[in-house]
């Protein structure tokens, strides 16, 4: 069948990419496991429409976004919820540097989240990331930065301070 | 600073990149189960005509092991004539809305829509009429909609909030008479099955809780717990008169009269149950072959179709009967079964088609010996197939983005469709009459030798399908950009 044919190429093309982003948003590689489904599974709900798009590929980085925003707050019901369904294929446990970062990125409002993570996850440009998300390049800027300084925050509670003075170097 | 965050960010990625990824089908049957409740109302809409018609007696008459056999209906084409707009339109109100579509139970059609502010909302008109039946009801405010269901003894609607707010996802059962909710039910469209009996509605969650719950009130008539082995299928029994889903492994079939429900799990096995009171009739393993398949039960007997990479096979088991499924089809190498339906007495009818461009293709096989009667070449994208007595109709969504393709293939596998409707899309309005939409025009089309009459202009506006609308052998209702309305399109 033509059409799944299609969009199955189009899964395997982009999934990967779209699955750091997930994971960017949530810090979580069931949430982001689960994010990444449903996205693509909406996908193919409108595919006929939504295959013609100029970006299919930033339509579905909106809908994980639209849905990663929320479940953030309420990860912990999320957890509880997914513990009663089928477990995804299990992750590698994260590296210490995930773990600090998602941690940090979890005190973090949700604009900036987004902005750092099309930025540091999936290289995108000021600019691009602007066109996206309908902001002008100066907010973006703005997310990125303050981003960077709530991250720098959150790590330095987070990361482990010297012993002899000074600060912890996050900055 | 900037150093260190490259390096957690280099990591992070590097850890988001070794989070196993599923499978695409995986993703594809999930929005399947999804498109589903959308399809199956204009489906309903076909099958509560058909049913009206066709099916004597009640159930509440009937033993649980199931109907006597039933022949199939003869041949039962209707005269229709131009479609006549009845009443005014019913508008949905001042807001946009981002969606409406139709369906149409016992005297009512239904329209749901959702606005872009998020408010779901419902409305009916009285069907011989087209006047509103009740105003329009708020159901809610949701992120999205998974569409509405109508019945004889409820609209359904679904709601889904995407926020975090617990439970997600809300079934309203609505009351056709007053448009008011009478009660409501957490709901998972992507895990959970309903089946729609006359004694009440059934919900199984994907764990395999079952609650059986009257249509007025919503109390549990029964239920059960989440048992050991999980269903990965809940289906009902259909006969040769009873109509049909619109889909052959749909989650939200059409009414059921049929008493016996039926489950597929996990582990294989076939547990039938008295759907009026849960009892457990039967249990036999080594029917299902596994939840990446089709599942139709017709006539006595349980259809299994592999939908996965392969090796694929189609098996079939005696409902009433034992052992284990007995091998009825393979497909050939790469290929897969993307539907199959009952075409004519003893006979399934399967779609089948492979991962590269090479088109699908329809065979019919005797179900006795799993002999291939025919096999023609489908139409482009074809994905359903959907079966009145001995023919068989397949819609495609056509080779061209906006053009749909069908064919209708008679007992022997004779291409019925002229050129105009084989580019368009054509629904079952009766047993031997079709409507076809298509090149703006509506017209009715005489299942036995294809010939067409047109109806007048499509009241499709715009981009919206006829799977939006829906229809009785009498009355069209569709969804327009600012309102619903109803057309008769009986011949006068």
């Amino acid at each position: 069948m033509a059409e799944a044919d299609g969009f199955d190429a189009f899964y395997r093309d982009t999934s990967r990419r779209l699955l750091r982003y997930a994971y960017g948003l949530t810090g979580d590689p069931a949430e982001a496991q689960d994010l990444l489904q449903e996205a693509y599974a909406r996908a193919w709900q409108r595919w006929r429409r939504v295959s013609r798009y100029d970006d299919t590929e930033a339509w579905l980085r909106l809908v994980v976004t639209r849905l990663a925003t929320d479940r953030w707050r309420h990860l912990g019901v999320r957890r509880a919820r997914a513990a009663a369904s089928r477990p995804p294929a299990p992750a590698a446990p994260p590296s210490e540097d995930t773990v600090l970062l998602v941690k940090a990125m979890r005190t973090l409002p949700a604009a900036h989240r987004r902005a750092l993570a099309l930025h540091y996850l999936l290289d995108r440009s000021v600019a691009e990331i602007a066109a996206e998300t309908g902001a002008t390049a100066g907010t973006v800027k703005s997310w990125l930065s303050r981003g960077r300084a709530g991250l720098a925050a959150a790590l330095g509670d987070l990361v482990p301070q010297p012993v002899r003075g000074g600060s912890a170097d996050v900055d | 600073m900037s150093t260190d965050l490259e390096r957690m960010f280099t990591a992070l990625g590097r850890d988001a990149d070794g989070i196993p990824l599923g499978d695409p089908s995986t993703a594809r049957h999930r929005g399947e189960r999804r498109r589903r409740t959308q399809l199956v109302a204009a489906g309903l809409a076909t099958a509560g005509a058909l049913a009206a018609g066709l099916t004597g007696g009640s159930w509440l008459a009937r033993d649980a092991a199931g109907p006597e056999p039933v022949a199939p209906p003869p041949d039962g084409p209707v005269q229709l004539g131009p479609a006549r707009p009845l009443g005014k339109e019913i508008r949905y109100g001042d807001q946009q809305v981002r969606f409406g579509l139709t369906a149409i139970a016992g005297n009512r059609a239904y329209a749901g829509w959702q606005e872009e502010d998020g408010t779901l909302r419902v409305a009916a008109a009285d069907l011989e009429t087209g006047k509103a039946a009740w105003p329009a009801r708020t159901l809610g405010e949701f992120d999205d909609s998974n569409g509405i269901i109508a019945v004889p003894q409820a609209l359904l609607a679904i709601g889904e909030h995407n926020d975090g707010t617990v439970p997600d996802q809300l079934l309203y059962v609505v009351d056709p008479d007053t448009g008011r909710v009478r009660w409501e039910l957490p709901f998972d469209m992507n895990g959970d099955d309903l089946l729609f009996y006359d004694s009440a509605l059934v919900h199984v969650t994907e764990a395999g809780a079952i609650s059986a719950r009257d249509w007025s009130t919503g109390r549990v008539v029964w239920d059960e717990a989440p048992p050991a082995d999980p269903p990965v299928a809940s289906l009902g029994m259909y006969g040769p008169a009873d109509p049909l889903p619109g889909s052959s492994n749909g989650a939200f079939p059409a009414h059921l009269s049929d008493p016996r429900m039926l489950q597929i799990t996990a582990g294989g096995a076939l547990v039938v149950r008295d759907s009026a009171t849960g009892a457990v009739r039967s249990t036999r393993p080594g029917v299902g072959i596994g939840a990446d398949a089709h599942y139709l039960a017709y006539d006595g007997r349980l259809f299994g179709a592999h939908r996965g990479t392969g090796p694929n096979r189609v098996v079939v088991a005696e409902v009433d009967g034992g052992g284990a499924a007995r091998e009825l089809h393979k497909a050939a190498s790469g290929r897969s079964y993307y539907d199959l339906a009952p075409c004519g007495s003893d006979r399934i009818c399967l779609l089948d088609g492979g991962a590269t461009e090479a088109p699908a293709e329809i065979a019919a096989v005797d179900v006795a010996s799993g002999l291939e009667i025919w096999r023609k070449q489908a139409p482009a994208g074809a994905q359903r197939l959907l079966p009145s007595g001995a023919r068989v109709l397949v819609t495609g969504s056509g080779a061209q983005p906006d053009e749909m393709s069908s064919a209708l293939f008679d007992h022997d596998g004779t291409q019925l469709l002229g050129e105009e409707d084989r580019r368009a899309s054509l629904a079952w309005v009766s047993t031997g009459t079709l409507l076809s939409f298509g090149g703006g025009k509506l017209a009715g089309v005489t299942a036995a030798d294809g010939s067409r009459q047109e109806l007048g202009d499509s009241p499709l506006e715009g981009l919206m399908t006829p799977r939006f609308c829906s229809w009785t052998e009498r009355r069209l209702a569709c969804p327009g950009s600012t309102g619903f309305r109803v057309w008769d399109i009986a011949s006068r």
